[in-house]
């Protein structure tokens, strides 16, 4: 789901696209709470929707942990 | 007399084992994303006939064609821009022009292939023949600042329109000059997020994200500005979250009215394309992605965003509502049509297939295995404007 749907907007190989890249390098200097936030809340004014619908929030957790170390292929 | 036998036998072996003689009008290919593959295919067999690799990152790939149907040029995501003979099937040329890229389009007169970049954002001008970069326009749109660039479409006269996502501008360069291009730049809303030029060349359009609305621009008469349409189409209601940015090319024009895929809602808007006013909507199940017209304009055909990007509904435009509604597989990414619309082909991505349906019956009347497969691009693109 993380390539696939995440990746229609930051890229197959989450290198980016309309939205930023999800890579470790990219995300290093991020607080993990906010990324996550991001994902369940999503952002306003930007096109990041809210997950929420179809994510709890440990699963968000999971995804900004599991993109921090370098999403597995 | 025997030697001058085997010296016919050779000839006519060499004879048989040439090149075989056909056309592309029935010709394509499937990009399958994952695997940095394309599978060509043949629209009368309903088979692929080759398949050819080492095309990079290929999601959101897509492709044009030379105007004679023979080359394809396949922008992939990763900024690669391969040049594909599809009756030798093998890549003629592959060139890395930018880091992020997601598109493209081919110049009226067949000799300029300009591609849209995200990183760095502006556009570039390729010669078709040898894929030599001609120019480049960044796409700065105040000091210092470059935006992505989204919605590029050829229009009449060797002119490439095409929308700035952070800028929130339209702009028309020509290439008439193919090594010093001329911009012009229209203020167009916040956020364009997708464009297209109507099938005339007439008209560019903009989706904006920002705030609802669509941005049209005459291009006939450039100097009247960028103007809003479809304000407020979605006024009084809760922004729906969107799962995935819808796409407006491929678009449809039918019976003088234009259906367009409403962002964030479970609708396909209808415009008068006379009035450029909304006439009606008609509910679908799922977020748009692609709302394209069957090549008569008897039919629209609608699929979705996730999580409904398993089904696909079918409008019919004479009675203005939903006629048929299909579970054709799982992740239906892309549809193209057979260049009179017989047969339409949908990608589904997670089945790892082509489907094939015909579009009178709606029966499925063949499928191609692919790997991932995403978009689908047909030779009849080659001789229509904006594709």
């Amino acid at each position: 789901m993380v390539r696939q749907d995440c990746g229609s907007c930051h890229g197959m190989t989450l290198q980016g696209g309309l939205g930023p890249a999800l890579l470790p390098d990219t995300l290093r200097d991020k607080p993990p709470e906010g990324l996550a936030a991001t994902i369940y809340y999503g952002r306003p004014g930007t096109p990041m929707p809210p997950w929420k619908s179809f994510l709890s929030e440990s699963e968000a957790d999971w995804i900004v942990n599991k993109l921090m170390s370098g999403f597995p292929q | 007399m025997r030697l001058l036998l085997s010296l016919c036998l050779v000839l006519f072996l060499a004879a048989c084992a040439g090149p075989q003689v056909r056309g592309t009008g029935d010709l394509g290919l499937i990009i399958e994303r994952a695997s940095g593959h394309v599978t060509l295919v043949d629209t009368s067999t309903r088979q692929p006939y080759a398949r050819i690799g080492g095309l990079g990152d290929l999601s959101h790939a897509s492709v044009v064609y030379s105007r004679d149907g023979r080359y394809a040029f396949v922008f992939g995501r990763d900024g690669g821009l391969t040049k594909i003979d599809l009756l030798e099937a093998k890549v003629v040329k592959r060139v890395i022009q930018s880091g992020n890229a997601i598109g493209g389009s081919i110049s009226q007169d067949g000799r300029i292939v300009v591609a849209q970049n995200y990183t760095p954002g502006g556009i570039k001008a390729f010669d078709a023949a040898t894929l030599e970069l001609l120019s480049e326009v960044p796409a700065e749109y105040a000091p210092g600042k470059f935006s992505k660039v989204v919605g590029l479409a050829d229009t009449p006269g060797n002119k490439f329109a095409y929308a700035l996502f952070e800028g929130g501008e339209i702009r028309v360069t020509d290439f008439s000059d193919p090594r010093a291009p001329k911009t012009q730049r229209f203020p167009a809303g916040s956020q364009p997020y997708d464009g297209l030029v109507t099938p005339d060349g007439r008209y560019f359009l903009a989706g904006l994200f920002g705030e609802d609305g669509v941005a049209l621009l005459d291009l006939w008469q450039p100097e009247k500005g960028a103007r809003k349409i479809l304000e407020n189409y979605g006024k009084g209601q809760e922004k729906l979250p969107v799962f995935k940015m819808p796409h407006l090319r491929g678009w449809s024009v039918a019976q003088g009215k234009a259906y367009l895929p409403a962002i964030g809602r479970h609708e396909v808007l209808v415009v008068d394309v006379a009035t450029w006013k909304e006439v009606g909507r008609i509910p679908v199940r799922g977020q748009p992605v692609f709302v394209m017209a069957r090549p008569d304009g008897r039919q629209v055909w609608v699929n979705f965003a996730f999580p409904d990007y398993g089904k696909v509904d079918v409008i019919d435009t004479l009675s203005g509502k939903v006629a048929q509604q299909l579970e054709p597989g799982k992740g239906i990414l892309h549809m193209e049509f057979t260049p009179r619309g017989e047969n339409v082909w949908l990608s589904a991505r997670d089945d790892n297939k082509v489907v094939i349906y015909d579009t009178s019956s709606f029966a499925r009347v063949g499928e191609i295995a692919a790997d991932n497969p995403s978009g689908i691009f047909f030779t009849s693109r080659a001789a229509r404007i904006g594709f």
